[in-house]
């Protein structure tokens, strides 16, 4: 690939090559620019609402319209949208993307059988449990990038990954709680032990560079069937349960994370006879204890590449106020 | 052996008188002193012996033992009668206890340690070790040092200032102004040190009064961890606390340690709860754990004891 002609911008997230590859697909905005990485780019990869209109939204009317169907649109919204008491469906081949560090949603927002959608830089918040009670639900949903997100105060999940979602990357998002909901429980990836013929070999998603911060007591995901791949993150929130959940015939490749005075880096929650697994390297551990449970077992091989940083500076780099974590 | 002492931390005159000390630390302790004179003078010699060899192209720099190593091998030969933990336990606790006396000569053992990992975990033992005696200075050094990463050194400074809870929240409190930007990982650090030394009440006391962006966070590490020591201590505490939302999150927590230390226990306190929104909390956050860890026995209790719709449908809600 000639690779001359791609122009390349800088901007706050870094310097990025801007160009369409296998291994790392780029957006651009008239603001942020952020390459693709992970599972996502697998698939066919992720573009969005690229090629499509670019419009602003203030209201939950505009953001309906402009979101409704399958016609590629870059939706940047401006300001928080309630999304009402139920779900609130998008369509495929979106690009939705928050104005300043403030703009997202109070509901839950959904995915349910729709496919190239990135999400970033909003907030989501979902106090009052509506719909499914998540900030975002995706389902039967494949090639998606949700990157620079902050979750927070959902009374179920803060982003739920279930019903066969396949080839998504979750990256620098921060999730976090206000007040203990008895149910503080954030990334599920597969929502049930029976549901094996919908799930299997599906469910491959890669989380990265995420920050699990105040109240986030379980589920920094809690796999079933999947493939996920788990590097990067920040484990920091006192006194959690336990943070990567290893359920039925999943495979977790967790590298290079932080863990901050957690309790159960990763803890077992496979059926007998359908044991997942785990292998985990590089990992950073502060007054937690590595568990023993487990065998560091072979797990799959990304089929993309990544560059892991280490482990020791993630907490500082995920935490920053400008650049790590969460919408800015 | 200048080379161990370029890196000794500079106050240390103000916190120890090293022959002084180091006299008083044989008397007291004639076995770990005799491992430990051992060690300066075998780490010496494999100091240099190593850095002569990694100046040579033909002879491998990755050292494969270490002077640490043929001290820590010693020490544990020599106590072994004692029953000490294993060989990286016993030399830590050395370190840590030597650093209390000798904090330059501690810090130059653990430099010299070759294995980067264990390195890591001697520094980390300095570091509490010192911060027992001189935690200020421990905290000083702990802070512009680069070798340990520094939620470990911090982690590590509060592991040993917390043997003398007092000065562990002075110390916190100081960090804390000085640097609000890191309140929460001080405060994190201070009450997990605090837990671990049995100082529940001190370390709900210092979470309750803490600044409103780090307070939520720092409440459930509290009562999370004193829960799982203490439940019904930690479920007093909660429900003196007069404002309502330190409450609800101390509350919270202490349901959630409970839960993950002994379910059982607290599903059947949670059953004598009068009805209400805490009754529901408790007894669902204790059915869930029992379920998870023995569904057979928590599905026996449930089916002989009367719950409502709510209390059962939470409880096995995914």
């Amino acid at each position: 690939m000639n690779t001359s002609f791609i122009p390349t911008t800088s901007h706050r997230f870094g310097t990025i090559r801007a160009g369409l590859c296998a291994a790392a697909l780029a957006i651009v905005t008239p603001s942020i620019m952020l390459a693709i990485d992970g599972w996502a780019t697998q698939g066919g990869g992720v573009t969005g609402g690229t090629g499509g209109s670019t419009v602003t939204v203030t209201t939950l009317a505009a953001f309906t319209s402009a979101v409704t169907g399958t016609t590629a649109k870059i939706i940047n919204v401006s300001g928080t949208i309630n999304l009402g008491s139920s779900d609130f469906d998008i369509g495929s081949n979106k690009t939705i993307i928050g104005v300043g560090a403030n703009s997202g949603f109070i509901g839950d927002l959904r995915a349910k059988g729709q496919t190239n959608l990135i999400l970033q830089n909003l907030n989501f918040t979902n106090p009052n449990g509506v719909g499914d009670a998540d900030g975002l639900t995706f389902q039967k949903t494949t090639r998606y990038f949700v990157t620079h997100c902050t979750f927070k105060q959902c009374t179920d999940g803060e982003f739920d990954q279930t019903h066969a979602c396949d080839y998504g990357t979750v990256s620098w998002c921060k999730f976090y709680y206000t007040s203990d909901t008895g149910h503080d429980f954030v990334n599920l990836i597969g929502h049930s032990d029976s549901n094996s013929s919908e799930d299997t070999g599906h469910l491959r998603i890669t989380m990265h560079h995420n920050w699990y911060s105040t109240l986030c007591k379980e589920r920094m995901p809690r796999v079933r069937f999947g493939h996920v791949h788990v590097y990067n993150n920040y484990y920091g929130a006192a006194g959690n349960n336990y943070c990567v959940g290893i359920g039925n015939n999943c495979q977790v490749l967790l590298q290079n994370c932080y863990f901050d005075s957690q309790t159960n880096p990763w803890k077992n929650y496979s059926s007998s006879g359908n044991q997942g697994l785990i292998h985990w390297s590089g990992n950073t551990y502060v007054n937690t204890t590595e568990p023993t449970w487990a065998a560091n077992s072979s797990v799959f091989t990304p089929p993309y590449s990544y560059t892991l940083a280490a482990s020791s500076g993630i907490k500082s780099t995920v935490t920053n106020s400008s650049t790590g974590a969460g919408a800015h | 052996m200048r080379l161990f002492f370029c890196c000794a931390p500079q106050s240390k005159t103000q916190i120890v008188n090293s022959s002084q000390n180091t006299t008083r630390y044989r008397q007291k302790h004639a076995l770990i002193t005799t491992a430990v004179a051992a060690i300066l003078c075998i780490g010496a010699a494999c100091f240099l012996i190593l850095r002569e060899k990694s100046s040579s192209p033909d002879i491998t720099t990755t050292p494969t033992s270490s002077a640490l190593t043929v001290m820590f091998t010693a020490v544990t030969e020599q106590q072994s009668v004692s029953k000490l933990p294993g060989e990286i336990q016993t030399t830590t606790d050395s370190i840590e206890a030597l650093a209390q006396q000798d904090p330059d000569h501690a810090l130059a053992l653990s430099l010299a340690e070759a294995d980067t990992d264990r390195r890591e975990l001697l520094l980390q033992a300095f570091i509490r070790g010192w911060a027992q005696t001189a935690p200020d200075a421990a905290a000083n050094w702990a802070l512009i040092q680069g070798h340990l990463d520094q939620g470990r050194a911090m982690a590590a400074l509060f592991n040993g200032a917390n043997k003398n809870p007092d000065a562990a929240i002075q110390l916190a409190t100081r960090l804390s102004n000085q640097h609000p930007e890191e309140a929460n990982s001080y405060g994190s650090y201070l009450i997990f040190g605090l837990s671990q030394v049995g100082q529940f009440e001190l370390a709900a006391n210092y979470a309750a009064t803490s600044p409103d962006e780090i307070r939520t966070n720092l409440l459930a590490g509290a009562y999370t961890y004193w829960a799982r020591q203490q439940p019904e201590k930690a479920l007093r505490s909660a429900m003196e606390i007069n404002d309502p939302a330190k409450q609800d999150t101390a509350f919270h927590a202490t349901v959630s340690g409970w839960a993950h230390a002994n379910p059982q226990s607290l599903t059947n306190a949670a059953y004598q709860f009068p009805e209400g929104q805490d009754r529901v909390v408790a007894l669902t956050g204790g059915l869930r754990a029992w379920l998870e860890n023995d569904p057979a026995a928590a599905g026996e209790w449930m089916a002989q004891h009367k719950l409502t719709a709510k209390e059962t449908e939470r409880a096995l809600e995914e």
